[in-house]
Parts: C-alpha cells; sequence; structure tokens
C-alpha cells in the first residue's frame, strides 16, 4: 500500500513539471527567439506612427531624432547595430531615389548607425549570416499584400548593403562564393514567386555582379536571366574567362586556313555565343552566354515556319536541330543552290569569331536547320 | 696530279665519311615529333591546300578527312593517336557550347576517332603522348596563332582524356600517374600567359574525371552531395570556384602531397 502511495506522489509530480514546462514554453520561446534577434539592437525612442513623429514638420527633425547617441553606438556589437540600421525609421528614404545607390549613399551620409556599420570589419559576415536566413520562398500566401510587400523590400534592404563595396570587400574569397551561391538562390527564387518587380530583383542581379568583381579568382562566373518576348526567363551565364590574345589569334587563323569561304565579322570571345547572338542579342557587345533557347521556340514568342520554308525573310532564327544544336540569323537565300549552299547566314562559333557563311558552310550538321518568325 | 693521286688514294677514307654522313642525316629525318609518328595517317588534303579552298560544303570537308578503313585496321594505336591529334577539323570540338557536346559532334563523324576510342591501350597511348607535353615549351619567337594553337593542343589531348571510354582502360596505378601529370601540368600552365581560364578548365576536367573513376571515397562523396560538380564532370564547362577547390584538393589528397 505505502509502495502504491509512493508512485502515485511520483508520477504527480512528474505531470506537474510537464505541465509547468508547457505553460511557460511559449515565454520561454519568446525571450530565446528575442535573444537571439535584438540582443543590445537600439530602440528609437520617436517612430513613425507615434504623437510626436506626427508633429514633426520637417525632414531634418526626423534625421534628428533618429540619430543614436555616440556613446551607445560604440559600445554596440555589429549584430545590434545591423538589426538596428535594418530598424532604422527612415531606412526607406533609399527607395526615393532616382537610383537605390544613390538613396543609400544619402541616407548613409545622414543616419550615424549606417555610417558606424560601414566602419566595422566584421560586418560582411554578420549582413551574410542574416541574409542566408531569409528566402523570397518565405513568404505565404496567407500574408495579405502590405505584409508580402515589406518581406520583400526586407531582402532587398540588406541586398543594398550587401552590395557595398566597404562590404564586399571585407568579405574572404569562400564567403563570396557562399554569397554569391545565396544570391543566385534568390533571384531564381524572386523569379519564380511572383512577388519581387523588376526593381528588387535588378537588386539582387546587381549583387551577384558585385561580387562577381570583387573576388579574385580567374575562374568566377555567374548566371543570370534574360526573357523571350513573351516572358520566359532563359538562364544565361555571364563572366566567363574571356580566351587569351594568343588562343583569339589562333582561332582567327583556324577559321580563316578551315574556313576560307566564310567571313569573319567580329572576332572570337567568350562573352556570347550562337544561341544568345541569335536569340536575345545581337550586338557584338553582347555579354551573355545561353547554353539553350528552348524558351523561345516553345512558348510561343516565335512561329515555326518548317525546315524548308517557301516564306523567308533576313532576320528570321535558325536552329540546327543535330549534334549539341547550334542557332544562326539568316541573311538571304539563292534558290539556285541545293540544300542549304544557297541559304546564308551568320552565327557566332562557340567562343570563336561571330562568321557570315552558308548554312550548310559551318562546324555544324545542317541535315536539319529549323526556322522561326515572330 | 698529285691531289688526284691523293684522293683516288683514299677513296676507302672518303667512302666511310660519305656514308656516315648519310647515316646520320637519315637517322635526323626519323627524328619524331609532335605531329608526325610511325604510321600515322597523312591526311590528302589539307586547309590552306587548293583542294581544301574549292569545298562548298562541310560534308565535302568531312569526307575528305576520313581515313580508309583498311588503313585505319592496320594503323598502331600510336599512329592513331597521332592521326587523331593531326585531323584537319579537330578544332571544331571547341565551337561547341560545351567541351563534351563539341567532342561528341567530332566523335560521331570521324573514323580515325572512333576506331581509337576503341582500341584497349588508347588510354595507355594517350597518356604517354600527354606525358611527353610540356606546357612550357613555348618557343618565345612564335607568333600569337602559334602559341594559341599550342595551347589548344593541349586542350584537344585533355579531352580526349577526360572520356569515360578512355579512362575506362587504364589501371589505378595509370590514373595515379595521369592524376599526377595533370596537376603538374596544371601548375605549369599557371605560368605561362597563353593559357587561359579555358586551358585550366580541361585540366581539372582531366583531373576530376580521373579521380571519379579511381572511385576515390571522399570525392565520390563530394560529388553525390555537390550538383555543380557533378554537371562539371558531366560536360566539362567552366566549374565555379568552390569545383575548382574540390578537384584540386581532392587530387592533392588522393596523391598524398
Amino acid at each position: 500500500m505505502k509502495k502504491h502511495i509512493y508512485w502515485y506522489r511520483y508520477i504527480s509530480v512528474v505531470i506537474l513539471c510537464l505541465m509547468l514546462v508547457v505553460a511557460l514554453s511559449p515565454v520561454l520561446h519568446a525571450q530565446s527567439l528575442q535573444g537571439m534577434v535584438t540582443t543590445d539592437a537600439y530602440v528609437f525612442p520617436v517612430t513613425p506612427g507615434s504623437a510626436e513623429w506626427k508633429a514633426f514638420t520637417s525632414h531634418d527633425e526626423m534625421l534628428e531624432a533618429c540619430q543614436i547617441p555616440e556613446a551607445i553606438l560604440r559600445e554596440m556589437s555589429t549584430e545590434s547595430l545591423v538589426e538596428t540600421a535594418l530598424g532604422y525609421p527612415l531606412y526607406g528614404d533609399i527607395w526615393a531615389y532616382n537610383s537605390p545607390q544613390q538613396g543609400f549613399e544619402a541616407v548613409a551620409a545622414q543616419f550615424n548607425g549606417l555610417a558606424e556599420l560601414l566602419t566595422r570589419k566584421d560586418a560582411g559576415k554578420v549582413l551574410l549570416a542574416k541574409y542566408s536566413r531569409m528566402s523570397p520562398l518565405d513568404i505565404e500566401e496567407k500574408w495579405n499584400d502590405t505584409q508580402k510587400g515589406t518581406y520583400s523590400f526586407d531582402i532587398a534592404n540588406i541586398e543594398i548593403l550587401l552590395s557595398q563595396e566597404s562590404i564586399l570587400s571585407s568579405l574572404t574569397e569562400l564567403e563570396l562564393g557562399d554569397l554569391r551561391n545565396d544570391a543566385m538562390k534568390k533571384l531564381l527564387a524572386k523569379q519564380n514567386v511572383g512577388i519581387d518587380g523588376q526593381l528588387t530583383i535588378s537588386l539582387t542581379s546587381q549583387l551577384v555582379e558585385g561580387i562577381f568583381k570583387s573576388s579574385d579568382s580567374s575562374l568566377a562566373y555567374y548566371y543570370d536571366y534574360v526573357y523571350t518576348p513573351a516572358g520566359t526567363p532563359v538562364q544565361v551565364i555571364m563572366g566567363l574567362t574571356e580566351l587569351t590574345p594568343e588562343q583569339k589569334a589562333a582561332a582567327y587563323a583556324w577559321v580563316a586556313a578551315v574556313y576560307p569561304n566564310a567571313t569573319v565579322e567580329a572576332g572570337p570571345t567568350s562573352n556570347y555565343n550562337c544561341h544568345s547572338y541569335a536569340w536575345y542579342n545581337q550586338s557584338t557587345s553582347n555579354t551573355r552566354w545561353m547554353n539553350s533557347p528552348a524558351a523561345y521556340m516553345t512558348d510561343g514568342s516565335y512561329v515555326y515556319h518548317g525546315t524548308y520554308p517557301y516564306y523567308w525573310r533576313a532576320g528570321m532564327k535558325m536552329f540546327y536541330v543535330a549534334e549539341g544544336s547550334h542557332s544562326a540569323i539568316l541573311i538571304s537565300v539563292n534558290f539556285d543552290y541545293a540544300g542549304y549552299d544557297g541559304w546564308i547566314c551568320r552565327s557566332k562559333w562557340g567562343a570563336y569569331p561571330l562568321m557570315r557563311h552558308a548554312a550548310s558552310y559551318s562546324p555544324y550538321n545542317s541535315i536539319v536547320i529549323g526556322f522561326y518568325d515572330r | 696530279m698529285k691531289v688526284l693521286k691523293l684522293i683516288v688514294s683514299g677513296w676507302p677514307v672518303y667512302t666511310l665519311i660519305l656514308i656516315l654522313c648519310i647515316f646520320i642525316v637519315a637517322c635526323c629525318a626519323r627524328q619524331p615529333s609532335a605531329t608526325s609518328d610511325t604510321d600515322a595517317y597523312h591526311y590528302p588534303v589539307t586547309p590552306g591546300s587548293a583542294e581544301w579552298k574549292a569545298f562548298t560544303s562541310h560534308d565535302q570537308m568531312l569526307q575528305a578527312s576520313q581515313v580508309p578503313a583498311s588503313t585505319l585496321k592496320k594503323m598502331s594505336t600510336e599512329g592513331l593517336v597521332v592521326t587523331v591529334m593531326n585531323y584537319p577539323l579537330y578544332g571544331e570540338m571547341l565551337v561547341y557550347n560545351t567541351p563534351q557536346q563539341g567532342f561528341d559532334a567530332v566523335k560521331s563523324r570521324f573514323n580515325g576517332l572512333q576506331q581509337l576510342l576503341r582500341r584497349d591501350d588508347a588510354g595507355v597511348e594517350l597518356l604517354a603522348s600527354y606525358c611527353k607535353m610540356d606546357p612550357l615549351a613555348v618557343d618565345e619567337s612564335w607568333g600569337d596563332a602559334q602559341k594559341g594553337k599550342y595551347s589548344f593542343v593541349f586542350t584537344h589531348i585533355e579531352t580526349m582524356l577526360a572520356q569515360d571510354a578512355i579512362l575506362v582502360k587504364l589501371t589505378k596505378s595509370q590514373l595515379q600517374e595521369l592524376l599526377a601529370v595533370s596537376l603538374e601540368k596544371y601548375d605549369e600552365k599557371q605560368q605561362h600567359e597563353i593559357y587561359g581560364g579555358g586551358s585550366l578548365t580541361s585540366t581539372l576536367w582531366v583531373m576530376g574525371k580521373a579521380l571519379q573513376k579511381a572511385g576515390d571515397p571522399s570525392f565520390t562523396e563530394q560529388v553525390q552531395q555537390n550538383t555543380r560538380l557533378q554537371r562539371f564532370l558531366a560536360d566539362g564547362f567552366f566549374p565555379d570556384d568552390a569545383v575548382v577547390d574540390a578537384i584540386i584538393s581532392s587530387t592533392e589528397k588522393y596523391l598524398g602531397l
């Protein structure tokens, strides 16, 4: 009997403890989250929405009210400074300028918290850690438009900060690599989620470009997207390592010797290839390499006209189907010749030169060529 | 008269000298070079000739550059390697979007390359040729085009060595030798300006594919976890920094460096 009483007491104590833990868990959880995120971040004494803020009659009064006392600023950890800067009531002023960079420079000149952050050596590391925890995919359908828009701007705001030269130069090659990969994932996610407009998408592209410029690596390159006329994103590669001058000379010599009846129209370069030239941009200053133009031919942007079209016009796109594929732009047709011998086109030969040639007079298998027009 | 007597009386010596000279000239002429060797095929029509200039289509070029089947079967593998390296249209490998696409395109049209890939000793012969090549043996008196062409010769042989059909013919110790040689060439290429990122890429491709074929467990694990590494090994298209680091560090670790 005594033994039973002992067990009842023991079980009761355990149940009570469990109830206590369950009851307190929201409080403990909130405290732990608060500790993780806010640490010693500065609490602005006057914020938009308050009666004091509404009483301000000039921008100068707002700026003054939002400065952080110097003594606090110096003591603040970089983690807190990041939270403070991103929570700055006038951070949104950035978007009121002609470009986000111009806006950032104006805000950084007026707010001592941002100026201090840019001098911290570990600012890049802290921002990178925070940025890696954010994702456009976190946006929930149940959120209202304002919530969705605010989250999109939260990511954009940190991207502007990360794009600053002083921040990027504080990161190691390894960290730059992590940031580049992370930014590229966000770029793709932004394009898929559909909340972000061209402005915030371009900020991520600019961040990736900035990272590329900061990197010492000779093999660094990055992905970007271009759009078909129907709006489908097509992945392209930028920043591929260029051929050396000697290799360019060898490429010239090779096409001249092996294809003497074709004409070199622009020099060899790794900046763009056949698909990018034919489907995206016919400028020789094109800087995008495209490995697959399939979307242009399948999303309704172009109409297929068969492999030997009766209708033709200069500028039609040509797609060589066999062996790895190739793209060209039609220049003229002389029906006196057999097969594709009389179909004259212009195409970029990989990293080799941009060539003018008969469709059957190139390194590419011309057994089947599809013709496309808008 | 005295001179004539002297010549006549000394004829055995002169004859000996003459034979010796002929022998030396003959020996020098047989010194192997990078592009001509043993029973390698001599293409009857080559770029620069009037016949070549008269071609109006790619198909005509392809047809003129096929090796007769009877010659191909009798040719030594060593000769076949030279024949493939001298193939007038081998440069077409570099005008595709990825190195693997370029290799596949050339392979599908050239019987010499198809025959080489069938030979059991193709890997050993290619490795032997690769070992003899020196990235730093660039003659400064060469013109730019010649220097660039020299850099492309490495890309060509490395692209062949990166093929599964070749690597499968190498033993573990030969794969190890290939890794050591390619790592050395990777370092040497970085010492000369004619080799850009594209040249380094083909060397990295050989290293990555050889490591994969050698079955190095830690590299295999990295490949399984890294899609960019998988993609680079599959097509040889420009690697990013993380892929470069993974291949170089794994090669050094595998070789115990």
